[in-house]
């Protein structure tokens, strides 16, 4: 009886191994082998390369500088007449015309208080002098004094080319490269893509 | 006696020694011969090692103890590699470190919104791969009222700022006291004497003990071949900077070496559009950083480190 249970144990010595098994074996370990080799550049890789941008990295700022004090393509000058004088209408109420402009600077809601009443190509500076558009930070600071201040010393706002000014130009960008004077609080946008994390197999370069 | 039925119950039987089939000799000549296939596909990645280095690299010395005629000679033949693998002859330069000046770096971060815009100037002037994506700089979204880190988050995405968050850029802090250099086996990164932590991309074996023991997470490593288009290639180039990189070494931000060190400012400077970026030399009084640092509230993150970061937070009031 032990012996015949010995023998049933044993049946796998006595099977014969055929050819085609051992190539088939062979050819898989290969195959698996070039499997993996070829793809060894595949994982981790998902859809096309990211491409950065140019949006992503653009250094214009937020807004468009102009050269001069203009609505719509035209000077102020080209339908204000200088020797029209100052308006005498409520200064809290913009005409038809200038409708676009939403004004949301706090309690600063009348024109004539950054607008020259008079000469409507210059800003307004205390007791009626006039305030190029390139100089506006002298506007600004009316107001703002302590953030002229941070600007000045390079603190607020952004500097542009060299720190090092005896190798090149520093260029500081004026207060309304970034802030619309009629609503000056810095306005939302649009993320640059978060990092990726996250790859499916499949595509190589 | 021993007729056929007492030998088939006997346990040493075997009614066909060797089988019809396979003999002994024939299944190890088969074996061997598919081990040694097996053997072979296994090895056919090394027919694509191309970057055996030449007896030239091999025996290059360490960056702080070359001569400027040897210095001139390694950024000629980088040159030629750069210009066989991406079509482009690069401006590549090794600057000294600048007599006078200690560059520092300043965030405020009550005006950072957290678009991302210094990630990709970054990745743009760096030359770091973009797949897969390597950032020097990690913007991380926080809540207001806290400055915790760890529930940070880093995946946010759409218009920012988002409601009842701040958002605070990490990248390398070019410690004076860098944990990074310190744990180095082979001194591929050290810290330069204008303050600027650099790695040496042929000096680096790979072993990322530096990116172990940065307190900011700020090293990146190239865990496979940086994959760059060669129109996305910044041809000028520093040694200890942006030049291209290989697979295996750590690498990480360095002010832009190869601006700041020509009086430039870096890319991610130039590029913030809320201008909460600030960069200069600690030692000009009449620089912003110094302003900075003399007028503002000034914060280091992980303070109690002990690595004296030469990059600030800062807030305006």
């Amino acid at each position: 009886m032990a012996e015949h249970d010995w023998e049933k144990t044993d049946a796998f010595r006595n099977t014969e191994i055929p050819y085609w098994l051992l190539l088939a074996v062979s050819a898989a370990f290969v195959a698996a082998a070039w499997f993996f080799y070829s793809n060894r550049h595949a994982a981790g890789h998902g859809g096309p390369a990211f491409v950065v941008k140019p949006q992503y990295y653009d250094i214009s700022p937020a807004r468009t500088l102009k050269k001069r004090l203009e609505t719509e393509g035209m000077a102020c000058g080209d339908c204000h007449d200088p020797s029209a004088g100052p308006s005498s209408s409520d200064p809290r109420v913009a005409p038809e015309v200038h409708s676009k402009v939403v004004l949301k600077h706090g309690p600063n809601n009348r024109c004539f208080n950054c607008h020259n009443n008079a000469k409507r190509d210059f800003f307004a500076e205390d007791g009626g002098g006039q305030i190029p558009y390139l100089k506006v930070e002298t506007l600004c600071r009316k107001c703002h004094g302590t953030t002229y201040r941070d600007w000045t010393s390079g603190t607020h706002g952004r500097r542009n080319g060299y720190w090092n000014k005896a190798a090149g130009e520093q260029k500081q960008l004026p207060c309304i490269a970034c802030h619309d004077p009629h609503s000056p609080a810095f306005k939302p946008m649009l993320a640059a893509p978060a990092p990726r994390k996250y790859t499916a197999p499949g595509v190589k370069h | 006696m021993a007729d056929e039925k007492d030998q088939h119950d006997s346990p040493y039987f075997h009614p066909k020694p060797y089988g019809s089939g396979v003999t002994r000799r024939q299944f190890l000549a088969v074996a061997a011969a598919g081990a040694a296939a097996a053997a072979a596909a296994a090895l056919s990645p090394l027919k694509d090692l191309t970057q055996i280095p030449t007896l030239r690299q091999f025996l290059q010395k360490h960056y702080t103890e070359l001569t400027p005629e040897e210095k001139k000679e390694i950024l000629g033949r980088i040159s030629a590699e750069v210009r066989e693998k991406y079509g482009v002859t690069p401006h590549l330069t090794a600057q000294p470190p600048l007599d006078g000046v200690q560059f520092a770096y300043a965030l405020n971060m009550g005006r950072c919104i957290g678009c991302r815009k210094c990630v990709y100037a970054c990745v743009n002037e760096n030359n770091q791969s973009r797949d897969p994506q390597i950032h020097y700089i990690s913007v991380l979204e926080m809540e207001k009222g806290a400055v915790n880190v760890e529930t940070s988050n880093t995946d946010y995405e759409g218009q920012v700022p988002k409601k009842g968050h701040y958002y605070m850029p990490v990248q390398c802090h070019h410690c004076e006291k860098p944990p990074c250099t310190k744990v180095c086996p082979v001194k591929a990164t050290w810290r330069e004497p204008d303050g600027i932590v650099v790695v040496d991309y042929n000096w680096c074996i790979g072993c990322r003990y530096c990116a172990a023991a940065c307190p900011y997470h700020a090293r990146r490593f190239n865990f496979k071949e940086p994959y760059l288009p060669k129109e996305d290639l910044n041809p000028e180039m520093g040694y200890l900077s942006n030049r291209p990189r290989q697979v295996g070494v750590m690498e990480k931000c360095t002010f832009c070496l190869h601006r700041t060190r020509a009086g430039k400012y870096p890319a991610c400077l130039e590029v913030c559009p809320t201008g909460s970026r600030k960069f200069g030399n600690l030692l000009d009084p009449d620089s912003e950083i110094a302003a900075i640092i003399r007028d503002k509230r000034v914060f280091i993150l992980k303070q109690e480190r002990g690595t004296i970061p030469r990059f600030y937070y800062f807030t305006d009031v």
